[in-house]
C-alpha cells in the first residue's frame, strides 16, 4: 500500500507548520473563553443544570465547527490540483485513486483533528463538575468525530467531482445541508402537517439529530439508543461511501475532457464554441470591454454557480413550505418558528455566497499572476477597485432581492395572520423589528462583505481562506450574539419582558452594524495601501510600507 | 552642440532589499535605444527583481531607475505606457478567447475601441497566432501561450520590452521562432531587455549583455567585450601535418609564447600577452619548417564567459 508514504510526508509537513499548533491553541482558548463566559453570565440555575447546558452549548459550537470543516479544508484540495494540472503528475506514478484521496484527506484534516482534540478537554469540564454522564460525553465525542469525518469526506467527494473552487465549496455546503439540515426539517414538516412524527430512519443521516440523540434525555427515551447508533452508523457509512466514490471517480475525472475548457465556471465543448452560451445571466455583456475593462472582466463569469443556486433554491423551497403551512394552518406557530430559522439560514447562505463572490476574481487573478500584469498597465488601482465594487454590486443585486422578498414574506405572515400565529400586537411589533432591522443589516452586511472580501482576496494566499477570513471578520459578532441569546434563553438566565426583548434585538442589530462599520473601515484602510502593496507579497509589503511615505505613495490608490 | 541621446534604461545605485537580503544591490545599468540587451544571471541573482522594478511593479529600496528619461517611481504612469512587460509566468485567463484577452489588455492601455480590432489582428499576425484568434486560451499549447504573452506585450506598441525568460519551457522550434520574432522587433526599432538561461541563443541574438550575481552587476557591455575580457591570455589553436613534437618545441622555444599543450590532435598555444599578434604562431611554425594546416582563434562562448566571471552564488 503506497498511501502511507504520502500520509507520512504530509504529517511531517504539518508538524513543521506553525499553523498546526496555532489552530490547536486557538481552538482550545476559544472554547475556554466561551466556557468561562457561559459560567459567568449564569446565576439562575443549579450547578448540574448549568453544567449540562454549558456542555450542550459547547457541543453545538463544536458540531458547527466540525460541519463546516470540509467546506474550508477539503472542498478545494483536489479541484485546485485539477485546475493547476498537478494531479495528473500523481497518476503518472503507481499511485491509485485511494492513495491520493486518503493522502489528501490526512494532509488537509490535520488542523481540524487537532482543533477537535484541543476542544475535548474543555468539553469534559462539565463532566467533571457534575450534570453530564460519562456515556453522554463519549457519545457526543463520537458524534463530533463522525461529523468531522462526514464533512471532510463530503469535501473530498465534491472536490473529486468538480474543478471550480466556488462550485467545490458551494457543492460541499449543499451536501452538508442536505445531510444534516434537510432530514430534521422534513421530519418537522411532516409532524406539523400530519401530527405524527415520521419514522426515525428519516433523520438518521443527520449529524444534528445524532447530536440530539446523544444527549441523555433523548438517548434514554423510546428507541433513543437505537436511533443514536443507527444515526452514527449511517453518517459513518455515508462518509466512507463518499471517500470510496471520490477514490473511484478521481482517476477518471482529473483529465480535462477533450475540448472541454471551463469558461466562466461553465464547460464549453468544441461544438458549443460557435455560439458560446450566455455566461452573464440575463444581462448580456458586450463582447468587447469598453472604458472600464476590469468591470467587464469581473462581470464575465456566471453570477453564481449551479450548485450554489441549487442550495439556495432548496432552502427557499423549504422556507416557502413552512411559510405557507404557517399561513394556512389554524395553529401555525410551530411552522412559523421553523420558517424563521429557515429564513435565517437562507440569509446566512446568501451572505456566504456574497463572500465567495467578493473574493473570487481578485483571488484567482492574484494566484495566476494576471493581477501583476494588470498592475503594469496604466489602469489605475483605484479604477480596478471601483470596477470590482461595481461588478459585485451588480452581481449580488438578484440575491439581495430574493432575501428582501424573504423578509417581506415574513412581515406579511406576521401582519396578515397574527391569530393563527398566536401573536399579540407587541409580538407583532417585535417580529417586525426583527425583519425590518434584518433588512437594514442585510444591505450593510452585503456592502461590508464586498469590501472586506476584496481586501481578503489580496491578503489570503488561497481562495477558501479569503472566504473564511471575510466571514469571520463580518459575521462572527452577529453569530456569537445569536448563540449567546439562544443559550441565555435556554438556561432561563435571560427571561426578558417584551420591551427588554425588543431592546435586546435592537442591541444585537447595533452590534452587527458596528461590526460592519469597523470591518468596512479596516478593509478600506487596507485597500488604500494599494494593490501593489498586497500583491507583491508580505516581505515586499514591509519594504513598501517604509517606502509608502515617499514618492511611491502617490502612485498607489490615488494614482 | 548635440545633447547625448536619452538611454532607454538607466539605473543608478538601484537597490531592492527583502528584509536583510539585497535582491539587487547598487545596480548601475545603461541600455541604449535599439539595443537587444541580454540580462544574464543564475537563479536568484536578481534579474526578475530588476525587471519588476523597471516594470513599475516593485518599488526600489534605494537608487533610481529611468525608462526613456522617466523615473519609474515618480512617473510610473507615463512609464507604463512605453514599456511592455512579460514575466516568467503566463498570467492568462484560460476561459477567454485569444482576441478577447488582447482586446481586454488593449482596453487597459486605453486604445480606442475602433482601433483595437486592427491592433489585435496586427499583433496576432506578428507573433503568428492569427489562426488561433477564436480559440480559448486554455486550449493553447505552452508555446502558443508564450506567443500570446508576447502579443499582449506588444498590444500598445511599447518602445521598450522587458522579457523575463520568454523562451523558457519552449521546444527548439518554438524557441527559434521566438528569437526570430525578437530580432524582427529589434529591426522595427524596439529596445528589448531579455533575461534568459539559454546563453548560446543570447550570444547570437544580443548586441549587449549584463551579467549579474547576488544582486550585483559583474559586467555590462558588448558581447565581444566580455569575451575579450575573459580570453585575455589569447589562445590560438594550430593544426600541423608534419611532426607535432617538432612544432611544439619550436613554439616553446620562443618567449612570446606562454604555454603550449596538445589536445585532440591540435596544438593549443597561449600567447604571453594581449598585444602579441596571432600571426606570430604562423611565422614561427612556417619558418621552423612545420607544415601548418590550420590556425584559428579560440572562440570563447557566452556560456564559458558566464562560468568564468560568476561563482554560481545565489542568495
Amino acid at each position: 500500500m503506497t498511501f502511507l508514504p504520502i500520509v507520512e510526508r504530509e504529517l511531517r509537513v504539518a508538524a513543521r507548520r506553525p499553523g498546526t499548533y496555532r489552530t490547536r491553541w486557538f481552538a482550545a482558548m476559544g472554547m475556554m473563553a466561551v466556557w468561562l463566559l457561559l459560567f459567568a453570565v449564569n446565576r439562575r440555575v443549579s450547578a448540574a443544570e448549568l453544567n449540562k447546558t454549558v456542555f450542550t452549548a459547547l457541543g453545538i459550537l463544536a458540531l458547527g465547527g466540525c460541519l463546516l470543516a470540509g467546506m474550508f479544508l477539503t472542498a478545494d484540495c483536489l479541484s485546485e490540483e485539477k485546475r493547476e494540472g498537478t494531479i495528473g503528475l500523481l497518476f503518472l506514478t503507481d499511485l491509485r485513486g485511494y492513495d491520493v484521496v486518503l493522502g489528501k484527506l490526512v494532509a488537509t484534516s490535520v488542523h481540524s483533528v487537532y482543533g477537535l482534540l484541543a476542544m475535548l478537554p474543555v468539553l469534559a469540564l462539565p463532566l467533571m463538575m457534575g450534570g453530564v454522564t460519562v456515556g453522554e460525553f463519549w457519545r457526543v465525542v463520537l458524534v463530533l468525530v463522525a461529523t468531522l469525518f462526514l464533512s471532510l469526506s463530503m469535501g473530498m467527494f465534491v472536490s473529486a467531482a468538480v474543478r471550480d473552487a466556488r462550485q467545490a465549496m458551494a457543492g460541499t455546503l449543499l451536501g452538508l445541508v442536505v445531510m444534516a439540515g434537510l432530514p430534521p426539517a422534513l421530519r418537522w414538516l411532516g409532524f406539523i402537517l400530519f401530527h405524527v412524527w415520521p419514522a426515525g430512519v428519516v433523520v438518521w443521516p443527520s449529524s444534528v439529530c445524532a447530536f440530539v440523540a446523544a444527549l441523555d434525555a433523548a438517548y434514554r427515551g423510546y428507541n433513543g439508543a437505537y436511533d443514536f447508533w443507527m444515526s452514527l452508523l449511517t453518517a459513518s457509512g455515508v462518509s466512507l461511501g463518499l471517500l470510496v466514490a471520490a477514490a473511484v471517480w478521481l482517476p477518471r475525472a482529473w483529465q480535462e475532457k477533450p475540448g472541454g475548457i471551463h469558461r466562466g465556471g461553465a464547460v464549453v465543448r468544441p461544438s458549443d464554441q460557435g455560439s458560446v452560451p450566455s455566461l452573464h445571466g440575463r444581462a448580456r455583456l458586450p463582447r468587447s470591454p469598453g472604458a472600464n475593462p476590469y468591470l467587464w472582466l469581473a462581470s464575465r463569469a456566471r453570477s453564481s454557480d449551479p450548485l450554489a443556486r441549487l442550495l439556495l433554491g432548496l432552502l427557499l423551497v423549504l422556507w416557502l413550505c413552512f411559510l405557507s403551512t404557517a399561513m394556512v394552518l389554524d395553529d401555525g406557530k410551530s411552522a412559523f418558528v421553523l420558517c424563521l430559522f429557515t429564513a435565517y439560514a437562507v440569509h446566512q447562505i446568501g451572505k456566504y455566497l456574497v463572500a465567495l463572490e467578493a473574493t473570487r476574481q481578485l483571488s484567482e487573478d492574484r494566484r495566476s499572476g494576471a493581477l501583476e500584469l494588470l498592475l503594469v498597465t496604466p489602469l489605475p488601482e483605484g479604477q480596478i477597485l471601483f470596477d470590482q465594487k461595481q461588478a459585485l454590486i451588480e452581481r449580488s443585486r438578484g440575491l439581495q432581492r430574493v432575501l428582501l422578498l424573504v423578509n417581506a414574506g415574513m412581515c406579511l405572515a406576521v401582519l396578515a395572520r397574527p391569530k393563527q400565529l398566536s401573536m399579540s400586537s407587541t409580538d407583532q411589533a417585535i417580529f417586525l423589528e426583527i425583519f425590518l432591522g434584518g433588512t437594514l443589516v442585510l444591505f450593510l452586511d452585503f456592502k461590508t462583505l464586498q469590501t472586506v472580501g476584496t481586501w481578503m482576496a489580496l491578503r489570503a494566499r488561497r481562495h477558501h481562506r479569503a472566504v473564511l477570513g471575510t466571514l469571520g471578520r463580518v459575521m462572527l459578532v452577529p453569530w456569537a450574539g445569536v448563540f449567546m441569546l439562544v443559550f441565555l434563553v435556554m438556561t432561563r438566565t435571560f427571561q426578558p419582558s417584551e420591551i427588554k426583548l425588543s431592546v435586546t434585538f435592537g442591541l444585537w442589530f447595533m452590534a452587527g452594524i458596528l461590526t460592519d462599520l469597523v470591518s468596512n473601515a479596516r478593509a478600506r484602510a487596507g485597500l488604500k495601501r494599494g494593490l501593489r502593496f498586497w500583491v507583491a507579497g508580505s516581505e515586499t509589503a514591509e519594504q513598501q510600507t517604509s517606502h509608502a511615505h515617499g514618492p511611491w505613495a502617490s502612485v498607489g490608490l490615488n494614482a | 552642440m548635440n545633447e547625448p541621446p536619452i538611454p532607454a534604461v538607466q539605473t543608478f545605485g538601484l537597490t531592492r532589499m527583502y528584509g536583510s537580503i539585497a535582491a539587487v544591490y547598487k545596480l548601475d545599468l545603461t541600455v541604449n535605444k535599439g539595443d537587444l540587451f541580454g540580462f544574464i544571471g543564475s537563479n536568484g541573482a536578481g534579474k526578475t527583481t530588476t525587471l519588476r522594478i523597471l516594470a513599475t511593479f516593485l518599488a526600489p529600496s534605494a537608487g533610481t531607475a529611468k525608462i526613456l528619461g522617466r523615473d519609474v517611481v515618480l512617473e510610473a504612469d507615463a512609464v507604463r505606457h512605453v514599456i511592455g512587460y512579460m514575466p516568467d509566468f503566463f498570467g492568462v485567463y484560460k476561459d477567454m478567447e485569444v482576441t478577447e484577452y488582447l482586446d481586454f489588455f488593449g482596453a487597459c492601455y486605453k486604445i480606442p475601441t475602433a482601433q483595437r480590432e486592427k491592433t489585435v489582428n496586427d499583433v496576432l499576425e506578428l507573433v503568428g497566432l492569427t489562426e488561433k484568434k477564436g480559440a480559448l486560451i486554455g486550449a493553447l499549447s505552452r508555446g502558443m501561450q508564450q506567443r500570446l504573452g508576447l502579443a499582449r506585450v506588444l498590444i500598445h506598441d511599447p518602445q521598450l520590452l522587458l522579457l523575463d525568460e520568454p523562451a523558457s519551457g519552449l521546444d527548439p522550434r518554438a524557441r527559434i521562432e521566438m528569437m526570430a520574432i525578437l530580432q524582427e522587433l529589434q529591426r522595427l526599432g524596439k529596445t528589448i531587455i531579455i533575461s534568459s538561461h539559454i546563453l548560446s541563443e543570447l550570444q547570437t541574438l544580443c548586441n549587449r549583455v549584463a551579467i549579474i550575481e547576488k544582486g550585483r552587476l559583474i559586467y555590462s557591455g558588448a558581447v565581444q567585450g566580455v569575451r575579450d575580457q575573459v580570453s585575455q591570455g589569447q589562445v590560438v589553436w594550430a593544426r600541423v601535418s608534419s611532426d607535432q613534437t617538432q612544432a611544439t618545441d619550436l613554439l616553446k622555444a620562443r618567449k612570446e609564447i606562454a604555454e603550449v599543450t596538445v589536445a585532440d590532435g591540435e596544438i593549443k598555444v597561449t600567447l604571453a600577452g594581449p598585444d602579441i599578434e596571432h600571426s606570430i604562431v604562423a611565422d614561427i611554425l612556417v619558418h621552423g619548417g612545420a607544415k601548418l594546416m590550420e590556425l584559428r582563434e579560440d572562440e570563447v562562448g557566452l556560456e564559458e564567459v558566464f562560468m568564468r566571471v560568476t561563482r554560481g552564488d545565489t542568495q
